[in-house]
């Protein structure tokens, strides 16, 4: 796409916007309404007219190669030397991993012998739902045996396919920055490898979206929640030119700190919204504001010649306008509309799991942002949602130190496999199994290598995607996508120290999920410029 | 509580009021000074005065805009750089005399606020926390709380000396080496059945480069990025990282006693001291002064062509390894303008004109007298320089952080320290409960080695289209800012002298000055005086008309206040609403 027809898209999207503050847009801009009817023409059952992107961001470099393992003995032989075993090794025991089954694109069957299994930490497990009925949850494994998961292998960023034999090739291009955090991160985030690009794909995909959401109804002053929000903070990944994400957060322990044995999910939410009111002050443009409301809001005036204190005031008004309405949605009454069964903190864990604590265990900062996601999914009629991008994140995953110790990566493992078999779980209590996706990011995979105590950092890695619309498999095994690349370190698709050359872009699984989302092969080129360079732009996981 | 106690807290009482008294000592030595020297550079006004004090303290007060006034910047420089470090590991080593006393971080950042309100040396902490925003260390990975803090002092003590002395002692301390995972480090080893081969940890390596010295790419003078065929060029490649990650192996802590210790083992620890470059004897089990180590004595090859030359398998040759690659980085050719950037846009500004960063740049080359590296010098040029100085174009400034927002607050409002407390909250000046969740900023205690926000952030929407940089925005979001503000207003306009409910143990504002100002008649006349008492005070005399307008048109909308407490109450109105608005928020 050239700068004039991004110019010009940018416009129709600012006219656009324009048209729908007003009302009625979707009778006025027919491409809008076709994508509407060809997504409620290929939406599944459930909620047809829902759909919703989660992405769970693993900050720091999940070691992958200890999640999604390879099982056979062949096979394990390899890893397991790569990895290192005894004191400062980093391989996982080849008899305590889950077993599971998994098959290939289109079910069919994996290379001869090939087998996997999950780290230990994705097993099932026992929680206290809100009534206090003890629970059976799903772990990974068991979601990947079901078929609701797909594992992606080997995927990272790349501007142009590359193999060992050419990486120093100088005619080929790289992702900028190799192995450095925060860059990663962004190019994951963006979508594309440029350094420091404006927007991100999450945010890009909702500029073409966010028109279909509808301002709360009953809000008054009238008042849209953006489509995009986070529970993490700011992140490029949902930047786009017109939407700006919400940020919320997670509701943890109302009295701070870690939880309490014996709380249960509805009784520790009830109360809490995600969002915060500036206390004593009701949103601008509400009847009746008193002397100090009337001068605040007279104050946040985002038209002075002062760039940030405009964008102080943006953040302010936003704040205040849709504090109310969250508060008022989400929290104060018995009966509360956003309050599920599934249980998430699994804070009876105490009791229902012998020697297990997750006091102790740090709490689950993911579950919790999750919950509140699940909770915004459910209301979503009465927020005027109908699109919704998410973004979740749980940190530690730098582990150059300490990796193996149950404290490390271990726990890390375990709070993603709650976080998500809770959600799931959610998900299918509220029937909207299949209008959400939820897949992970992280910005690297980490050398298979150990550092005595840890691993440092790598590239290519290995993500999950999960839910119902997943081209997961059968009702009995999941699947892989992707090339499961040679583990020998220095081998045929790693540097010396087992940093994986990607065989899979990011830029094919997040341009594979934003099909799902609706949109079309040219909104999917405009916004993954590099996709063409691979073989496919759907990588057939939805 | 125990006596033991009692005289621990009387100590520290002792020990605040001391620091608290000591700026009347350095006021005698200006006033002499004085006489001698016709004060050339002073502010022309309050404000001006205030402004700068905005910049390089933790927030002015009344004493100090006089005292700026009095002796001009130079002076007051002067001063401040020669001031004795206020620090937070002794305090809390006080605590700690008695057993029952259970320390927690809290106790630390505790301290932190209590030194940012009430230490003399403001410059000093002001520059030490800004040091502690590169040159992150956080107590988010488990650090002890005392080797936090002695970190913390570290950054104190060294905050005005030489970049490559700090990046030494930032190196060599037992804080960063658990933060970024080299304690213990070791050359290539094997072990294992099959047997594997172990390599250094890079975690230190990559971020010495990326983060405390001079990024990833690199530099002009003026912090534009060297081009190569249109492309900004790297300054390391991950093969770099590898060689520079053999540099940092070897070290262990330091003990108090060598007898019995060996590089793997505890015994006699004491974390407080420097690292060592462990020797040990032939069979690797105990310490032997003049035995091997497990350093990587071979040749690297690092940045920018540099070899570092094998050195001996000793204590002697592992730190001569690791100095001289310290050199090589403090030399870099990059490291100036990425210093004077991040220090400009802590202290003043977060769009720094590509001038202002080169002349901050050049002075950290040379300080005038051939020293590189001279952060007194480098401060002073930041402070100092016209874009700094000068009224502020549009643009210029920063939105506060949380923190300062906190502190000079409490500044401006003439805090007053609650009395210290036994138990868990022993001197507290901030009952710093929730003070991370609220904030999303606790001093050394960044979620990662990134800071809390990345310099290079840039908020989405006209800030990023204009290509400006707003790093403290990263941290601000529609849910921090009002718990941010929630906790703001608890503190500055609810925990006030004379309010009900207040706690002892409380730190609590006052509201004297404005309330004799309220006491005149409830007109427009008295709310005006009021609102630019304020506006000194909490906004350096920035406040624009309209903003006062609408103030003051808040107070005449109300019935004039007859009571005291409803005079009160108009105060906080007002001051709730400042504490609130845009103009305040940013720093300009």
């Amino acid at each position: 796409m050239s700068r004039q027809q991004r110019e010009a898209r940018r416009e129709f999207l600012k006219k656009f916007a324009a048209l729908t503050a007003c009302g009625s847009a979707m009778s006025m801009i027919p491409q809008l309404k076709l994508m509407q009817s060809a997504l409620a023409q290929s939406s599944p059952e459930g909620d047809a007219g829902y759909r919703a992107l989660v992405c769970v961001f693993l900050g720091g470099g999940n070691d992958a190669f200890n999640w999604l393992i390879p099982r056979d003995n062949t096979r394990y032989a390899v890893y397991q030397a790569s990895r290192g075993t005894g004191t400062g090794g980093l391989a996982i025991d080849q008899a305590s991993l889950l077993p599971i089954n998994l098959t290939g694109p289109g079910g069919a069957a994996l290379p001869g012998g090939h087998q996997y299994g999950l780290h230990p930490a994705c097993a099932d497990w026992t929680a206290v739902d809100r009534n206090g009925v003890q629970t059976a949850m799903p772990g990974l494994a068991s979601l990947t045996n079901q078929g609701k998961v797909a594992w992606l292998s080997n995927i990272g960023s790349l501007v142009v396919p590359l193999t060992k034999a050419n990486f120093n090739n100088p005619a080929l291009p790289k992702p900028p920055q190799l192995y450095s955090h925060n860059d990663q991160t962004n190019l994951w985030f963006q979508g594309r490898e440029t350094a420091n690009y404006r927007y991100g794909w999450g945010g890009q995909v909702a500029d073409l979206l966010f028109g279909l959401n509808s301002p709360i109804p009953g809000s008054n002053p009238v008042t849209t929640l953006p489509m995009n929000i986070s529970f993490a903070g700011s992140n490029r990944f949902q930047i786009g030119d017109q939407v700006v994400p919400y940020q919320m957060s997670g509701c943890g322990n109302p009295n701070g700190g870690n939880p309490v044995a014996g709380e249960i999910v509805g009784q520790n939410f009830a109360n809490c919204s995600g969002s915060s009111a500036l206390s004593g002050f009701r949103a601008c443009g509400t009847a009746g504001l008193n002397a100090s409301e009337a001068a605040l809001c007279d104050l946040l005036d985002n038209n002075t010649s002062n760039l940030m204190q405009n964008e102080h005031a943006s953040v302010m008004a936003r704040s205040m306008g849709l504090a109310g309405n969250l508060t008022t949605l989400l929290t104060g009454t018995v009966n509360n509309l956003s309050l599920l069964n599934t249980p998430f903190r699994a804070l009876a864990d105490d009791q229902a799991v012998a020697g297990y604590n997750l006091a102790a265990d740090g709490g689950n900062s993911l579950a919790e942002q999750l919950a509140m996601v699940a909770r915004l999914i459910n209301m979503r009629t009465q927020l005027g949602q109908t699109r919704n991008i998410f973004f979740v994140s749980l940190g530690g995953f730098d582990t150059h130190a300490a990796q193996m110790p149950d404290t490390g990566q271990p726990r890390l493992l375990r709070r993603i496999s709650r976080a998500l078999g809770s959600f799931y779980r959610a998900l299918v209590e509220m029937g909207v199994e299949n209008s959400v996706t939820t897949f992970t990011m992280s910005e690297f995979a980490r050398t298979l290598n150990s550092n005595g105590d840890g691993s440092d950092h790598g590239w290519g890695g290995i993500q999950l995607v999960m839910g119902g619309a997943v081209n997961g498999g059968s009702a009995a095994s999941g699947r892989l996508y992707g090339t499961w690349p040679d583990m020998t370190l220095n081998g045929a698709d790693s540097f010396s120290r087992g940093q994986m050359i990607p065989t899979t872009a990011m830029d094919q699984m997040a341009s594979t999920l934003s099909s799902w989302m609706g949109l079309t092969p040219t909104q999917i080129n405009t916004i993954f410029p590099n996709v063409d360079n691979f073989p496919t732009a759907n990588l057939g996981f939805m | 509580m125990t006596l033991q106690i009692r005289r621990a807290c009387s100590a520290i009482a002792l020990m605040g009021a001391l620091l608290i008294a000591s700026p009347a000592f350095s006021q005698t030595e200006t006033l002499f000074r004085a006489n001698f020297e016709d004060v050339t550079d002073a502010p022309a006004s309050d404000a001006e005065a205030a402004r700068f004090l905005t910049q390089a303290t933790f927030g002015p007060t009344r004493a100090e805009i006089a005292r700026l006034r009095a002796i001009g910047y130079g002076q007051w420089l002067d001063q401040q750089f020669s001031m004795p470090p206020t620090l937070t590991r002794p305090w809390l080593d006080q605590l700690v005399l008695d057993p029952a006393f259970s320390l927690n971080s809290g106790h630390r950042v505790d301290r932190f606020y209590w030194q940012a309100s009430f230490a003399p040396d403001q410059l000093r902490q002001r520059m030490a926390f800004a040091l502690s925003q590169i040159l992150v260390v956080a107590d988010t990975g488990g650090i002890d709380t005392r080797v936090v803090a002695e970190y913390a002092d570290l950054l104190t003590r060294s905050a005005f000396g030489n970049y490559r002395t700090l990046l030494g002692d930032v190196t060599f301390s037992s804080a960063m080496a658990q933060w970024l995972t080299y304690v213990r480090n070791r050359a290539a080893y094997q072990t294992g059945t099959p047997p594997t081969t172990i390599l250094p940890d890079e975690n230190y390596a990559r971020e010495v480069m990326q983060l405390f010295s001079f990024g990833l790419i690199q530099r002009n003078m003026d912090f534009s990025p060297v081009l190569s065929g249109g492309n900004p060029v790297p300054t390391y490649n991950n093969d770099i990282i590898a060689q520079l990650a053999r540099v940092f192996t070897g070290l262990s802590y330091g003990r108090t006693n060598f007898t019995n210790t060996s590089f793997g083992n505890n015994t006699n620890v004491d974390l407080m001291l420097p690292m060592v470059c462990f020797p040990m004897n032939s069979n690797n089990t105990n310490y032997n002064a003049t035995g091997r180590t497990y350093h990587d004595f071979a040749s690297k090859a690092i940045f920018n062509g540099i070899t570092l030359p094998a050195v001996a398998d000793s204590e002697a040759g592992c730190m001569s390894d690791i100095n001289a690659a310290l050199n090589a980085i403090a030399n870099h050719s990059s490291v100036p303008p990425f210093y004077a950037r991040q220090l400009i846009q802590r202290f003043t500004t977060s769009n720094p004109s590509p001038a202002y960063i080169q002349r901050v740049a050049n002075v950290f080359v040379n300080n005038g007298q051939g020293v590189r590296g001279d952060l007194r010098a480098v401060l002073r040029a930041v402070l100092m320089d016209a874009e700094a100085r000068g009224t502020p174009s549009a643009n210029f400034g920063k939105l506060r952080e949380p923190v300062l927002r906190m502190t000079s607050l409490w500044r401006a409002l003439d805090v007053v320290q609650g009395q210290p407390e036994t138990g868990s909250n022993i001197g507290n000046i901030s009952s710093t409960i929730g003070f991370s969740g609220d904030f999303g900023q606790r001093p050394y205690g960044s979620p990662s080695v990134f800071n809390f926000y990345e310099p290079d952030y840039q908020q989405p929407g006209p800030i990023q289209t204009q290509n400006l940089y707003s790093p403290e925005f990263q941290i601000l979001n529609e849910s921090s800012v009002s718990r941010m503000n929630n906790l703001l207003r608890s503190r500055a306009v609810d925990w006030y002298v004379g309010a009900s409910g207040m706690q002892a143990t409380w730190p609590l504002v006052s509201f004297a000055p404005y309330l004799q100002i309220m006491q005149q008649p409830g007109n427009a006349t008295t709310y005006g005086q009021l609102i630019d008492e304020l506006n000194i005070r909490l906004m350096y005399g920035s406040m624009s008309t309209a903003m006062r307008t609408t103030l003051v048109n808040m107070l005449t909308a109300q019935t004039a206040p007859t009571t005291d407490a409803n005079r009160i109450d108009r105060i906080r109105q007002v001051l709730r609403v400042i504490i609130f608005s845009p103009e305040f928020a940013v720093q300009k």
